[in-house]
């Protein structure tokens, strides 16, 4: 057996495991015991393992996901998805990433601190968490990273995100273009291409709110909150989520966006869009 | 909605969404997506919900859902990496491990391997599962999730501690 095989073996053994003494890692097992060089990469593997899976539950979740997790199982959305055919397996044990206690303490006590910094910020958002501001910032986005005929920048033929859904007060779209964003006004989303009454092209940004929504209107403004250096914005609150509209021109253009009251919403061009796009 | 079930999968969605949505974000390595996978992983839930063998084993069977559905959701939208496309002969050999990760930093390295590799070590970091169990799921020979992990676990060095082995060079010279 040569030395990376004996590493794939060690490095494949979980910290504080009864892995290394499986019968098939006898070889292994007995050369560890021979070899301080490989006895001290392991040790070095074990920690390395121990630091990635703490690093890896290190994620913030975004505020209230649970309420919509909840909405969309009571409203049963039907969505075309796998279902686990593979058997189910019982990971109720423990887990065997231990933290000393001391650092379950230093956990908590971070954990407060984080909590109540985010309870700060979550109710003295500041200045750039109002309706204009956030405008501005997508006006100011839009000819570079939310510019809906730069092609390379977005992905076509995907439905609309789920948890990122469309406006309900925006004419339709079906399959928009689409990409992530993390950094928007400090939030992350999704936008989408979007198309107006007249052909016209927008961005339509969905994200996850950073801060309360409670100064954000429930529904687009009939006019612009922003209408500068070409473009016209507005934001809103939807869905739990903040909605950004910005569009080049005035408001005129931006208004060619907004679904029209008691209008069938007009069938869906996939071929005149696919056009627009490729002006 | 059956009230039992109802209450079932409330109980099954505070217990269990930050554990799935953090899982479905290191696989598929961005909030919307994660929230998308999660929303599907529990819709799936709730429509095979008489296949759970007790609450005790939710969060293994709520992680093989999220597992299939991004596996699921790859296949329709873009095809595989080729797992030959990184370079595993230049990854360094050893570092001097950290006490912590930036999680944004683990996520890229995370996003940089190959989909398969990734798999199997969200797997044995996540779900804590052993490499026989990992093998038995995947239904791949134990030999192959050995190799696996060990050069993902090379790959995740090399990404998370290659700046560091470089400003060492730089001091050398």
């Amino acid at each position: 057996m040569d030395r990376e095989q004996l590493r794939e073996m060690i490095d494949a053994c979980r910290p504080e495991s009864a892995d290394l003494a499986l019968p098939e890692l006898a070889e292994a097992r007995a050369e560890l015991e021979r070899d301080a060089v490989l006895r001290r990469q392991a040790r070095r593997s074990e920690q390395f393992d121990r630091t990635v899976a703490a690093a890896m539950q290190d994620l913030a979740v975004p505020a209230g996901l649970q309420d919509r997790l909840m909405a969309a199982l009571a409203a049963g959305t039907p969505r075309d998805v796998a279902t686990p055919v593979i058997a189910v397996a019982d990971h109720s044990r423990e887990s065997r990433w231990r933290i000393p206690a001391y650092a379950g303490i230093v956990l908590l006590g971070t954990a407060a601190v984080l909590l109540l910094s985010l309870t700060m910020r979550w109710f003295d958002a500041g200045d750039d968490w109002k309706p204009k501001a956030i405008a501005d910032a997508a006006v100011h986005g839009f000819p570079s990273e939310f510019n809906p005929r730069e092609q390379r920048l977005w992905t076509s033929g995907k439905a609309a995100s789920a948890a990122f859904p469309l406006s309900r007060h925006l004419t339709p779209r079906r399959n928009p273009p689409q990409r992530t964003v993390r950094d928007v006004a400090g939030c992350s989303g999704v936008a989408y291409v979007v198309q107006g009454r007249t052909g016209a092209l927008g961005t339509l940004l969905v994200l996850n709110p950073r801060a309360t929504l409670s100064s954000f209107p429930t529904k687009p403004p009939k006019s612009p909150q922003a209408d500068t250096a070409g473009c016209a914005a507005a934001s809103w609150q939807e869905n739990n989520r903040l909605y950004v509209l910005v569009v080049a021109g005035s408001a005129a253009n931006y208004q060619s966006f907004l679904r029209q009251p008691g209008r069938v919403a007009q069938a869906e061009a996939p071929f005149a869009f696919a056009l627009a796009m490729a002006r | 909605m059956d009230e039992t079930v109802t209450k079932d999968l409330s109980a099954l969605v505070a217990e269990h969404y930050a554990a799935v949505y953090r899982y479905a974000y290191r696989l598929s390595g961005t909030a919307a997506d994660a929230e998308d996978l999660t929303q599907q992983a529990f819709l799936a839930a709730q429509r095979k919900l008489d296949q759970l063998r007790g609450m005790d084993a939710a969060r293994g069977w709520l992680f093989t859902i999220v597992r299939n559905c991004f596996l699921a959701a790859r296949r329709q939208n873009q095809p595989n990496v080729a797992s030959g496309e990184l370079r595993w002969d230049e990854l360094p050999e050893e570092a001097a491990a950290p006490t912590a990760i930036d999680s944004e930093l683990l996520q890229r390295a995370l996003d940089a391997l190959p989909e398969e590799y990734r798999l199997v070590v969200l797997m044995y970091y996540f779900e804590d599962s052993s490499y026989r169990e990992i093998a038995e799921t995947l239904e791949i020979p134990v030999g192959t999730v050995m190799s696996r992990l060990s050069r993902a676990k090379a790959c995740l060095r090399a990404g998370l501690w290659g700046p560091r082995l470089k400003e060492l060079l730089v001091v050398k010279h």
